[in-house]
């Protein structure tokens, strides 16, 4: 049982340490994002199970408390933890940040939407006649 | 048998590593929405130093703090996420 709960605690502490590398070596803010917050999701919920299962094996006094009261901490961070990367995301698209290597932001919808005189402009320029057969 | 106390003092000292090479990246980034992203990473790191630090000393009160801390840095990083969009415009 002792291998179980150093493994786990091992794997949530090397998966936490990706995010740095993470963080270190991409390029962009969103190339980050994906790589800082889906590691500390995911090395938090095994160093927990580590947490939780030393104590469950182990079991004294003040054990039961620690199990319960880190596992809402754990459930906090599951649901904050994507809310707040969404909103960073979406936060840098509408401040005007473009993707690392992007030349035209698929997303900027307001250059992309044209207004009914720009429409009839395009048809015109393009030849194309209209209802009544008029160019 | 493992002496846990102190494999989780050393798990919680690697954490506290990994927080200040982060605060590097915060040094040397180039906008603000990128310092969020480190920033945010801060934030759950340190309530998985709270929670590890709580079990290696058995105190529950450590891991109260812990939850706090993450619900208040939720809050704050929600709020610069939306001042960066109203500043903006």
């Amino acid at each position: 049982m002792n291998t179980v709960i150093v493994s786990c605690l091992v794997i949530g502490l090397v998966v936490n340490g990706m995010s740095i590398i993470g963080l270190m070596r991409f390029p962009d803010i969103y190339t980050r994002l994906h790589a800082a917050t889906k590691t500390t999701t995911f090395g938090s919920i095994f160093v927990v199970l580590a947490i939780v299962i030393k104590n469950i094996v182990y079991y004294d006094q003040a054990s039961l408390t620690i199990a319960i009261h880190s596992i809402v901490a754990l459930l906090v961070i599951i649901f904050t933890n994507p809310i707040s990367a969404h909103a960073i995301a979406r936060a840098s698209l509408l401040s005007g940040i473009k993707p690392f290597g992007v030349v035209i932001n698929e997303f900027d919808y307001k250059s992309q939407i044209k207004t009914a005189d720009e429409l009839e402009l395009e048809k015109v320029s393009e030849g194309i006649p209209d209802e009544d057969g008029v160019l | 048998m493992y002496d846990f106390n102190s494999i989780f003092m050393v798990s919680a000292l690697l954490c506290i590593v990994y927080v200040c090479i982060i605060v590097i990246r915060i040094a040397f980034s180039h906008n603000v929405p990128e310092r969020i992203v480190a920033l945010d990473t801060i934030n759950t790191l340190i309530i998985v130093i709270m929670i590890v630090l709580g079990a290696a000393q058995k105190k529950a009160l450590y891991i109260d703090i812990g939850i706090v801390y993450g619900i208040i840095s939720f809050i704050g990083t929600l709020y610069i996420a939306r001042y960066l969009i109203d500043e903006r415009k």
